[in-house]
């Protein structure tokens, strides 16, 4: 079942358009990555999905039904976390997670377990007395995150959950999500962050001035670039004729060289790695090191748009 | 902040009202003159005068005691009394040396023979006039006398105090207003995406700040009543739903200013703040006499000032005994109330938006 269906969905500002025709489908259990440069309508995208912005045509639904302000069963199943944190300064961490847990559970006795089972998901358990203001970075992301999903929702939207966080704080938050979705919770992951997205999602969507440009899961999209390979070669000594070399050999897209590395990029996958390792040992070109990685979603928006994915 | 302002403020600027107000209306302290009485020659009438202005009353001008001459110069000497009086054919007054004492003393005497001789010449030059003034008493109106209050102007002051504060409950209703508005605060966006209506988030919200405010009206109210003096009369009930009813436009009027203005949260506070201000200096809080100029050259703005009318109702319940000019302010205030939260309503019942 589709959980979100999103068709020819258009909103403008004044002259610009946000969302430019946009359509989505969500698949019910699955982990969608919503990925874009600032200003491509990431976060209004999520925004007019939840009925919080007009819009000027299209439709949504949710759930199978259309959604509309009014519709609050199908909020009642709905669970955000905002880019922005979304907290009371004047309550505690238990407080918050308690008050907005109760604008949708309103038995007591289930609500405070509900609230249990979020502290402990974003491993709150020794701040609960503490305020938002006493939290560092990380821990007030999370608290934000368990304010979002503390009543357990079917759908939840993560808005760049993870800006300006702690390494610690972010494993912690993306092994949350994975457990949420484990429970069955079917979740649209927005973010600036191509690891964390490739790592967590099921498919990942590309957005851009307000269109999707690309849509699949990790490999289908990287698959369907040129760029198959890109090997690194870290040496002092760059000449011409190195590039040059590299330049004719068949397959190769382009050379660059950055900071002492030469970077060849490949179209196609093969034993591209051994056939520079022999060249280079042939011409007892001495190297620091060797490598060679898959192509980024950087990579794949690079190529379809023609700039960087973080502008 | 807020606590400050709600709360702290009004009980501070009572403080410094009453310090600066309290004595208006004391009278100065008066020392009666001490004066010693030596009767050589009985004079009943002076007698019954001095008698009159020695009594324990508001018109006590003297302290009298009878003696002997050389008791009396003695005493005079000893600067126990201010002067003696020597009643024998004529009066004699004999001081010491000159002051407000001596010159009451003086001012007595001479105004007993002055008045005396006053009537002397009338009944020998005009005795007709005794006679009109005789049948002008027989057709005098009576009046009954009506228990009021004192007519005392400094209560003004404390009156549009209490009005100022009711309309400082919208520095409540703007603060949380903002915060439960989707548009105007993250928290307000997920209390939006909440399967919860918005009428039963606006009135849970405007209930909570109603009871704070009262709470902390009353405060204000106990604290003016018992701690300064001040008075309201013995109608209190009167005056809590008065103050309930500002309470209500108050926060009314934040939510109006919340919703009208899109402008950041401190923004409006101020423009809440400077519309408290200027009605209570239209109710007459700086200064007095403005209540009375508005009222002369734009009645109208009276009967829309909130302030103003609650001020006018606290003093109609201490100086009148109907209730009449009272509940027109109720309802004149009940009127501004509605339109404001009607206004509210109606730019806070939206749901989506156009921007976040």
């Amino acid at each position: 079942m589709n959980v979100i269906e999103v068709k020819n969905l258009t909103k403008r500002y004044n002259h610009l358009i946000a969302l430019d025709d946009f359509c989505l489908k969500v698949k019910e259990g699955e982990i969608l990555g919503l990925l874009g440069p600032n200003g491509s309508g990431k976060s209004t995208c999520i925004n007019t999905i939840l009925s919080l912005l007009k819009y000027d045509q299209g439709s949504i639904k949710i759930f199978n039904q259309d959604m509309t302000p009014n519709r609050y069963d199908l909020k009642a199943n709905i669970g955000v976390v905002f880019q922005e944190i979304a907290v009371f300064d004047e309550l505690t961490v238990k407080e918050n997670i308690d008050y907005f847990c109760g604008l949708y559970i309103k038995d007591k006795k289930k609500r405070e377990s509900y609230v249990n089972d979020a502290v402990k998901l974003v491993g709150l358990q020794e701040f609960l007395k503490f305020k938002p203001q006493e939290l560092s970075g990380g821990l007030l992301r999370r608290l934000n995150i368990a304010c979002g999903i503390a009543h357990k929702p079917k759908l939840i939207f993560l808005d760049e959950p993870t800006v300006a966080v702690d390494p610690q704080s972010r494993n912690h938050i993306l092994e949350g999500i994975k457990i949420l979705n484990e429970k069955g919770a079917t979740i649209i992951y927005t973010s600036h962050y191509m690891e964390e997205v490739e790592s967590l999602c099921h498919r990942i969507v590309i957005m851009d001035k307000g269109k999707v440009i690309a849509s699949g899961t990790n490999d289908e999209l990287k698959n369907s670039i040129k760029l198959s390979e890109r090997i690194g070669i870290v040496l002092d000594n760059i000449n011409d004729n190195l590039i040059n070399y590299f330049n004719c050999l068949e397959s190769v897209i382009k050379v660059e060289v950055r900071d002492n590395i030469i970077y060849i990029s490949y179209k196609s996958k093969g034993n591209n790695i051994g056939q520079v390792m022999d060249y280079l040992n042939q011409h007892h070109i001495k190297y620091d090191r060797l490598y060679s990685e898959r192509p980024t979603l950087n990579d794949v928006f690079l190529e379809l748009t023609g700039k960087e994915l973080r502008d | 902040m807020m606590l400050f302002w709600t709360l702290l403020f009004p009980l501070i600027l009572a403080t410094l009202f009453n310090l600066a107000f309290s004595h208006l209306l004391d009278e100065e302290q008066f020392i009666n003159a001490k004066v010693a009485v030596v009767e050589i020659n009985e004079n009943r009438d002076f007698n019954n005068v001095l008698d009159e202005l020695s009594k324990d009353s508001q018109n006590q001008l003297l302290d009298i005691q009878y003696t002997t001459l050389d008791k009396a110069k003695e005493l005079l000497n000893n600067d126990s009394i201010d002067g003696y009086l020597v009643i024998d054919k004529d009066i004699e007054l004999t001081i010491n040396k000159n002051g407000i004492a001596q010159t009451i003393i003086e001012t007595v005497v001479d105004h007993y023979y002055s008045t005396l001789n006053t009537y002397h010449n009338i009944y020998e030059l005009n005795p007709q006039s005794i006679v009109n003034d005789i049948f002008k008493d027989a057709n005098r109106d009576y009046f009954k006398e009506e228990n009021v209050n004192h007519s005392d102007l400094t209560v003004v002051y404390f009156y549009t105090l209490i009005g100022m504060n009711c309309l400082f409950g919208g520095f409540s209703s703007i603060t949380l207003s903002t915060k439960m508005e989707g548009n105007l605060s993250r928290q307000g966006t997920r209390i939006a995406i909440s399967p919860l209506p918005k009428y039963k988030i606006f009135l849970s919200t405007s209930l909570a700040i109603f009871v704070v405010h009262y709470a902390k009206m009353l405060v204000l109210l106990a604290y003016l009543i018992f701690g300064l003096n001040v008075s309201f009369g013995h109608q209190l009930s009167y005056i809590m739903l008065l103050m309930a009813i500002g309470s209500i436009v108050g926060i009314s009027l934040g939510n109006c200013i919340c919703c009208l203005l899109k402008t950041s949260e401190d923004t409006k506070v101020s423009v809440g703040s400077f519309i408290s201000i200027l009605c209570s200096f239209f109710a007459g809080m700086m200064i007095i006499d403005m209540k009375y100029l508005v009222l002369e050259y734009f009645p109208l703005a009276a009967y829309i000032n909130p302030v103003s009318l609650i001020t006018d109702a606290l003093y109609s319940l201490y100086y009148y005994t109907t209730y009449d000019r009272y509940f027109f302010n109720i309802l004149c205030l009940l009127l501004i109330a509605f339109v404001l939260s009607f206004i509210s309503i109606i730019g806070m019942r939206r749901k989506q938006y156009d921007s976040i």
